[in-house]
């Protein structure tokens, strides 16, 4: 197929856009753009899948109980480090009800982190699996760790300062100038997806392998599970219709999915695997911690001048950290001014999480662009307006601060106590950006049938961001018919293959291929309705809900579908690639006005202002819910979160749902998101994800607007009671004597 | 199944985690094992009577289910009895996920054993309403955009269905307060919150019961 030029759309969004050329294949459906007007798009349409949901019927992964099923036990290192010098589980498989086992390492092999997976065990009930793991015959040979690499490295970042050079390039300070060198620091965070990692596999007697697994990557689970059991692809298919939260922990199979099917097919039965919390917060992820030290120069006119510094990352055993700041969003020019290193050791790894690694590191950097302003006289909301570069900030910034009134809301005099109050206020900003724009090859199958329903397959996962409802609403926008009737299949890897859900790129990878799959079934109706009813088929037209026939009588949706014969007819979309659209990154801003209470510590927040745009909103109602969650996961990176682990015994000591506190009912605020409605104009949709980019900036609008109630500048997250009392004592804010 | 005592029977036992703990703060080349040293207990005498079988009430229906002692309530649901709406997450009474209705009172189904609940009624999100027939806080879920993965759905449905029995006029505080318990990964508590207010608002209008 060829691909040819168009006319020119328009993409971007009212007040700022421009002509973009799309680049699209022959006989694909006719791209989307700022002037297309909808009937569904953009509108607030419930999930098509929320019946399901609010009645119990949903059938999660871990719901499944397939006949003949044996529940599994997985026994985990209780040290960080050494070597495995015996394992025998023999007495833990003569339990009675115990079905058969598994080791996950061999005598010699490292132990790693606490946590690490010893063995696997299955039995006729979890209890009598979690029963048979204590008579596993096991030794390990420790070895020294190191659980606290960064107690270590607050003392050398910075020495020899990796900046001088770089410094030196923009010349010795001169009075009309101010530079700031500061140290931040952020946690360990943990995902904790309601629904713990796992899966159900079964091997089958014809030599295929069944699985229902919670996953964020189908296709992934079933590559990564063929090659574990040596068995051709196309023998594994991978389930997956509903999960229940994943936030980066579940795009590759960890070890409990291999080790699962491994002892599935060494029994022959079904067998449930899923993890209990504890290991959820031991070995299956986290956010990884972070130090970074930024040196920024500015003159009192509000110029940037120079902007570098260190960073470490903190990833474990594994994985990788490494830190994205929003430093290049500011600068024309991106001069390589970080020196980045990941420090190792023996905690659990890290893995993508929600929108890897940006929200710490725009936790310090929209911190330390914030206390520039505050130093050189600026207001810090003015002296980003000024200093970014994209103009889509300056139109969401102003729009954000209307929203949260920044002008009557700001605090003239940070730190300053009223005799009537224990309390002070302010307001802060942040921004954000992120890619999302997707790609990758994908299908999307689209059946009419002769009933008139519209059936649309695709085998990737809705993990909860609203996959499946952007889909019907593209289905049925595209071909002109009412929603419901419109259905929807996820999940399924005997399916069309799909994305793997994560970079926000979902809805941007498979919405122009269910557009294109639409827009192909659409035109093969026309075709099987033009022989039967003797027609040219380009005498016939697709219109909204009817086909139009050469004598300008119109066919009714279903009538034209009742013509069919008994065979449905369908189409295949494929991807097309992505052509130059209006922009390749995401903006967005937030704003936090909060309380600082000057006995406690506590901070309340009053209200979060976030301002975000994806290309095409395809569905407002469950954008904004992913923009509202992605907030409070911020509100919980900022206050509460943190995995915390003693130096000495190398085990995380708040290993559950009490001890490490995630953000509750209470503790969320009024929460406004402002989506900019547009249209990227890079695919036939212009969608562009959203997951991701609204998690980055909450931190730091919540540490700056702390900063503007009470002057006191919080280096580290989360910003808890204690912290934030140890800087009011600093800077001696609000003594009561 | 016999269970087995707690002393050899129970997860780490109090002696090789103090052996544990004393080996790697040392970073001696003691080993860390199990095994040997709790073999031993195997003879002792075996604490608890067999599986019983239990009748209570599910979802307004009487329902026979055997089970052992130490079963609780969730695990019954969600193994023997095939009703997998309330969810294990945190199997601590600390998330709200595998919230049910025991006697009308909400309960953390991962603490209370099945035998507790003999000749008593348990209501799950299975019973509040069906996807034919809608409960309206469910329907005001659904409009109000209160789901996105779901996983902590039927317990915030089920909190929500108690909280609206006992205060029928609730307002935003109210429910703010009784569905604190109830945890969500994703961040739909704000609009848990005004579907639940919706759904009280509804109800309370005697538009729907």
């Amino acid at each position: 197929m060829t691909e040819q030029d168009h006319d020119t759309i328009r993409a971007g969004f009212d007040g700022l856009n421009r002509e973009v050329r799309p680049r699209q294949r022959e006989g694909d459906a006719p791209p989307w753009s700022l002037d297309t007007k909808y009937k569904l798009v953009g509108t607030r349409i419930p999930r098509i899948d929320a019946v399901a949901k609010v009645t119990g019927t949903a059938r999660y992964p871990s719901d499944e109980r397939p006949k003949g099923l044996v529940y599994a036990a997985i026994l985990r290192s209780p040290v960080p480090a050494g070597t495995l010098a015996r394992i025998d589980l023999t007495k833990a498989l003569a339990l009675p009800g115990v079905a058969g086992g598994l080791a996950a390492k061999e005598v010699g092999h490292k132990v790693r982190y606490q946590g690490d997976e010893l063995c696997i065990v299955a039995a006729t009930s979890r209890a009598i699996a979690e029963d048979a793991l204590p008579r596993v015959d096991f030794e390990i040979t420790p070895s020294e760790h190191d659980v606290d690499p960064i107690t270590a490295a607050r003392e050398t970042i910075g020495k020899p300062d990796p900046l001088p050079t770089s410094l030196d390039e923009v010349g010795p300070a001169k009075t009309d100038q101010v530079t700031l060198k500061q140290l931040y620091e952020t946690q360990t965070q943990l995902h904790h997806p309601l629904e713990p990692h796992g899966v159900t596999a079964w091997f089958k007697a014809d030599g295929s392998l069944e699985v229902w697994a919670s996953t964020q990557a189908t296709f992934g689970m079933r590559t990564a599970l063929a090659r574990a059991l040596v068995i051709p692809q196309n023998k594994v298919r991978v389930r997956t219709e509903y999960m229940g939260g994943g936030f980066g922990s579940k795009l590759m199979p960890g070890v409990e999915a291999l080790l699962c099917a491994r002892l599935s097919k060494q029994l022959g039965k079904p067998v449930h695997c899923f993890l209990d919390r504890r290991s959820e917060a031991l070995a299956v992820g986290n956010r990884p911690a972070s130090l970074q030290l930024h040196t920024v120069r500015a003159n009192k006119d509000g110029k940037l001048l120079f902007w570098g510094g260190e960073t470490l990352g903190f990833p474990g055993y594994a994985g990788r950290a490494s830190i994205a700041t929003s430093r290049d969003l500011y600068f024309e020019s991106k001069p390589r001014a970080f020196e980045h290193t990941d420090v190792r050791g023996n905690t659990g790894a890290a893995r993508p999480f929600r929108a890897p690694p940006h929200p710490q590191g725009f936790f310090a950097s929209e911190s330390i662009i914030d206390e520039i302003a505050y130093r050189i006289g600026k207001d810090p909301l003015s002296f980003r307006i000024d200093n970014l570069k994209n103009p889509l900030y300056a139109l969401q910034l102003r729009t954000g601060a209307d929203a949260i009134a920044w002008d009557a809301r700001f605090n003239k005099n940070p730190g300053r106590v009223n005799t009537d109050s224990r309390e002070l206020r302010g307001v802060g900003v942040a921004i954000t950006t992120w890619g999302g724009q997707g790609g990758g090859r994908n299908q999307v199958r689209c059946r009419i049938h002769q009933n008139g329903r519209v059936e649309v397959r695709n085998g990737a996962q809705d993990i909860g961001t609203g996959t499946r409802t952007v889909l019907a609403i593209v289905t049925a926008e595209t071909l002109g018919i009412p929603l419901d009737l419109v259905d929807v299949y996820l999940g399924d890897t005997n399916d069309p293959s799909g994305p793997a859900s994560g970079g926000s790129t979902t809805a941007a990878s498979i919405s122009p291929t269910a557009r294109r799959a639409a827009w192909l079934a659409g035109r093969e109706l026309l075709t099987a309705l033009a022989e039967k009813l003797g027609h040219k088929v380009d005498q016939l037209k697709l219109e909204p809900g009817r086909v139009l026939l050469p004598d300008g009588k119109p066919l009714p949706w279903k009538t034209a579908c009742a013509n069919l014969d008994n065979e449905p007819v369908e189409a295949l979309g494929t991807r097309a690639r992505n052509w130059r659209g209006f922009s390749r990154r995401v903006c967005g801003c937030q704003f936090a006005e909060v309380r600082v209470d000057l006995d406690t510590g506590h901070v309340g927040i009053d209200k979060i202002v976030a301002v975000q745009d994806c290309g095409t909103v395809v569905d407002t109602l469950t954008a904004e819910s992913q923009v509202i969650g992605a907030v409070i996961q911020g509100i919980g990176f900022a206050l509460y979160e943190e995995r915390l682990v003693d130096p000495v015994l190398g085990r995380v000591v708040n290993d559950d749902l009490e001890d490490y506190r995630l953000p509750g009912m209470k503790e969320v605020p009024e929460i406004v998101p402002i989506l900019m409605h547009g249209n990227n104009g890079h695919t036939n949709t212009g969608v562009v994800g959203l997951g991701e980019p609204p998690v980055i900036p909450t931190a730091a609008a919540i540490a700056n607007a702390i900063r503007n109630a009470t002057g006191v500048r919080m280096h580290r997250l989360p910003m808890t009671k204690a912290r934030v009392l140890e800087g009011l004592e600093r800077m001696k804010i609000g003594r009561s004597s | 199944m016999t269970p087995e005592p707690t002393e050899s029977g129970g997860g780490f036992t109090r002696r090789s985690f103090l052996k544990g703990v004393s080996a790697a703060a040392v970073g001696s080349s003691a080993p860390v094992s199990q095994g040997p040293s709790v073999a031993q207990a195997e003879d002792a005498p075996v604490i608890g009577p067999d599986p019983v079988t239990i009748t209570l009430e599910l979802n307004g229906r009487p329902t026979r289910v055997r089970v052992e002692p130490r079963t609780t309530l969730l695990d019954a649901l969600r193994g023997q009895l095939a009703m997998t709406g309330a969810k294990e997450v945190c199997d601590l009474g600390a998330c709200g996920a595998c919230t049910v209705a025991l006697d009308g009172k909400p309960v953390n189904a991962c603490m209370v054993l099945a035998l507790d609940c003999e000749a008593r009624s348990v209501l799950t999100v299975e019973g509040i309403g069906t996807p034919d027939a809608l409960h309206p806080i469910q329907r005001a879920f659904v409009e109000h955009d209160a789901t996105q993965c779901g996983y902590c759905t039927p317990g915030m449905i089920v909190s929500a269905h108690a909280c609206l029995r006992e205060h029928k006029n609730a307002d935003r505080e109210t429910i703010r307060e009784q569905l604190a318990g109830n945890l969500c990964r994703c961040g739909t508590y704000p609009r848990v919150i005004s579907a639940t207010l919706a759904a009280a608002e509804r109800m309370a209008g005697g538009r729907e019961k």
